[in-house]
């Protein structure tokens, strides 16, 4: 009894075995010649429901299942096939293209960086020009304002006077700073370092106030309508 | 927060750039040019005798100092608005301006003063003295010591007094009188001969009588009238001066004359120098630890310094002339004046304590006794013009000398005070 159930089952699992094999062949065939899922899969991001409406997306999202499906069963069977064709192929046809890419980008930057030493140049040349200029400004600038200073100079001197008696051999340094405006007007007289004789500072002042109006300045040595002058008046003779 | 830095940030960017370019000037080697004084108070609201004394004395003591010159065109009373004053003076190129006024409040006068600095337009001093009529000149000379001291940085020398001995041939008194000649009193009417007075401290004097016959040296004090004889060992005609709290006396003594110290009494407790020549006219540093003091010990009278410290050396300090005396130690310690004589000619000389810069200060006829004021700036002396006898006051600094006193008797001796409180 048991040999003969053992016997059915056995023919029953041929049967079975058999029979898949024949579903199976039949169906290999088609898909082969049939290229098509390529397409479902580009427009199934544009019909995706939208989260509200979960009527309408019910089935779209089988459809979306059922070719994800089918998707898979074909490339887990076409795979082995078609492996090892397109791997070979490829790489000869995109060489060329890398190389001459490689080789246009090269002679761009060759461009670029010529055209970089020409700029460099070109702005090296534009800050020369602008240092001459400036250079030629502050000397212009420089000898007005010397001149200037010897006239102040000129003019406060010949307004000083101390009684030497006072003063003899001792050494008195008074520093004073003072401020002309635009027209020569004394607007600031300030005492920086007094020389410790009220006298000598007093004489000091004298000869700036008695000096005023000082002439104009001329336009390019002012700031801000200004101009400054440290002073220092010293007792000794000059060497 | 983050407007605040940006505030401060364009405030600094601003100021920076609102920065002028400095420029800067040396001026030296300044030109001569007098310092003017207006002498334009004390006429207005001012009784005339008293405007007349303050104003005597206030130009003369302006004139003696040598520095400034003055000028009476104003009159300004105490009550004057300084601006007006400071304009008209400024107008006037014054470099300083005293006015004011005074007036008599019962026994006393009240002298109001002001003194305006017209360089940098500041008021010195403003007070008011309350003085008497015997005191105005002492309010007068305070005025000018006070400018002095401003524009120099010492005190002026016109609160002191001049010593001094007068008279002929055969009768001479010990007088005092003010710095600028003015106030002369005598000490000594004894109708004898007094001479070589000598300044001991404020109140006390020392000179030299023939009273007795022999010569003594007499210690009196001219405020409480205090007399009593000092020394009367020597038979020379000498002074004595002071030494710390004794006196300094040279007298003849087994054959050469040297200096000594005496106490108060008279007895003899030191001896400075050890020479046998003749040793005399000392004079001291202010902390007497040096003597200078003249000697003829290498042949002719020369100037000479010591240690008082020490029986060292003597150091010769004059080499030139044959004949140089009366050397006097400057209250500051740091010269000595002398006077020095070449062919019949007598000069007044100052040299530092040391003997260096040797200098001729004055010239004259019969110079002596030369006297430096308390501020080490001026000395006073005697001398001859013409047929009168002198008192010169002579600025060291400036080598200007003016007449305090003239007069056809004979000067014997003459000392300045320390100043008079």
């Amino acid at each position: 009894m048991k040999l003969i159930s053992f016997f059915v089952s056995v023919l029953l699992h041929l049967f079975f075995i058999l029979l898949f094999i024949l579903i199976i062949k039949p169906i290999n065939a088609p898909i082969k010649s049939k290229p098509v899922y390529t397409v479902s899969l580009i427009t199934i991001p544009k019909q995706k429901p939208k989260p509200l409406k979960p009527k309408e997306t019910k089935p779209q999202k089988k459809q979306v299942v059922k070719l994800k499906k089918t998707k898979k069963k074909i490339v887990r069977k076409a795979i082995p096939k078609p492996k090892p064709k397109p791997k070979p192929k490829p790489k000869p046809k995109y060489k060329p293209d890398i190389e001459k890419k490689i080789k246009l980008l090269k002679e761009r930057e060759r461009i670029e960086n010529i055209k970089e030493k020409l700029l460099r140049e070109k702005i090296k040349a534009l800050r020369e020009h602008v240092l001459t200029q400036q250079a030629a400004e502050k000397a212009y600038r420089q000898k007005l304002a010397e001149n200037y200073v010897s006239i102040i100079q000129s003019i406060i001197y010949s307004n000083w006077g101390v009684e030497k008696s006072i003063i003899q051999n001792r050494v008195f340094i008074t520093k004073v700073d003072i401020k002309l405006d635009y027209s020569g007007n004394l607007v600031k007289l300030k005492v920086v370092r007094s020389s410790g004789s009220a006298y000598f500072d007093g004489t000091v002042i004298d000869a700036i106030k008695s000096s005023e109006p000082f002439p104009k300045p001329p336009k390019e040595i002012l700031t801000s309508g200004m101009v400054e002058f440290v002073i220092t008046f010293d007792s000794r003779e000059k060497e | 927060m983050r407007r605040i830095l940006t505030i401060l940030l364009i405030s600094i960017l601003f100021a920076a750039s609102a920065v002028a370019d400095t420029f800067q000037i040396n001026i030296s080697n300044p030109q001569y040019k007098p310092i003017n004084v207006g002498l334009w108070g004390f006429v207005k609201n001012t009784p005339e005798n008293i405007s007349k004394r303050l104003l005597k004395t206030l130009k003369l003591d302006l004139e003696l100092s040598g520095i400034f010159s003055y000028d009476i065109t104003q009159h300004f009373s105490y009550e004057a608005p300084q601006k007006v004053v400071i304009g008209i003076a400024k107008l006037d190129k014054m470099d300083y301006v005293i006015y004011g006024d005074a007036k008599i409040d019962g026994k006393n006068i009240l002298v109001n003063v002001v003194i305006v600095d017209i360089l940098k337009g500041c008021v010195i001093l403003q007070k008011t003295y309350i003085a008497n009529r015997y005191s105005l000149d002492w309010v007068a000379n305070k005025i000018v010591d006070s400018l002095i001291e401003y524009t120099t940085g010492v005190y002026g020398p016109f609160e002191s007094k001049i010593l001094f001995a007068m008279g002929d041939t055969k009768t001479s008194d010990i007088y005092i009188c003010d710095f600028n000649g003015e106030n002369t009193v005598r000490i000594t009417n004894w109708h004898t001969f007094n001479i070589l007075p000598k300044w001991v401290s404020q109140d006390t004097i020392t000179f030299l009588s023939y009273r007795y016959g022999k010569p003594v040296i007499f210690l009196y004090n001219i405020f409480n009238g205090n007399l009593r004889r000092l020394f009367n060992a020597s038979n020379l005609s000498i002074s004595a001066v002071r030494y710390l709290n004794y006196f300094a006396v040279p007298f003849n003594r087994y054959g050469s004359v040297n200096i000594y110290v005496i106490n108060q009494r008279g007895r003899i407790l030191r001896q400075l120098t050890n020479d046998p020549s003749i040793n005399v006219s000392p004079s001291f540093t202010q902390d007497y630890s040096k003597m200078v003091f003249v000697s003829n010990r290498t042949g002719s009278p020369q100037i000479y310094i010591k240690d008082t410290s020490s029986f060292g050396t003597a150091k010769r300090l004059t080499f030139d002339g044959k004949y140089n005396s009366s050397p006097t130690v400057s209250p500051d310690g740091k010269k000595i004046a002398y006077i020095s004589t070449k062919n019949g000619t007598t000069y007044l000389k100052v040299m530092n304590i040391d003997g260096s810069n040797d200098t001729v200060i004055m010239k004259g006829s019969s110079l002596d006794s030369p006297s430096w004021s308390y501020d080490s700036r001026y000395i006073a002396l005697t001398g001859r013009l013409g047929n009168r006898n002198v008192i010169y006051i002579v600025n060291t600094l400036n080598k200007q000398y003016f007449i305090a006193k003239k007069t056809k008797f004979i000067y014997n001796g003459l000392s300045v005070s320390p100043k008079i409180e």
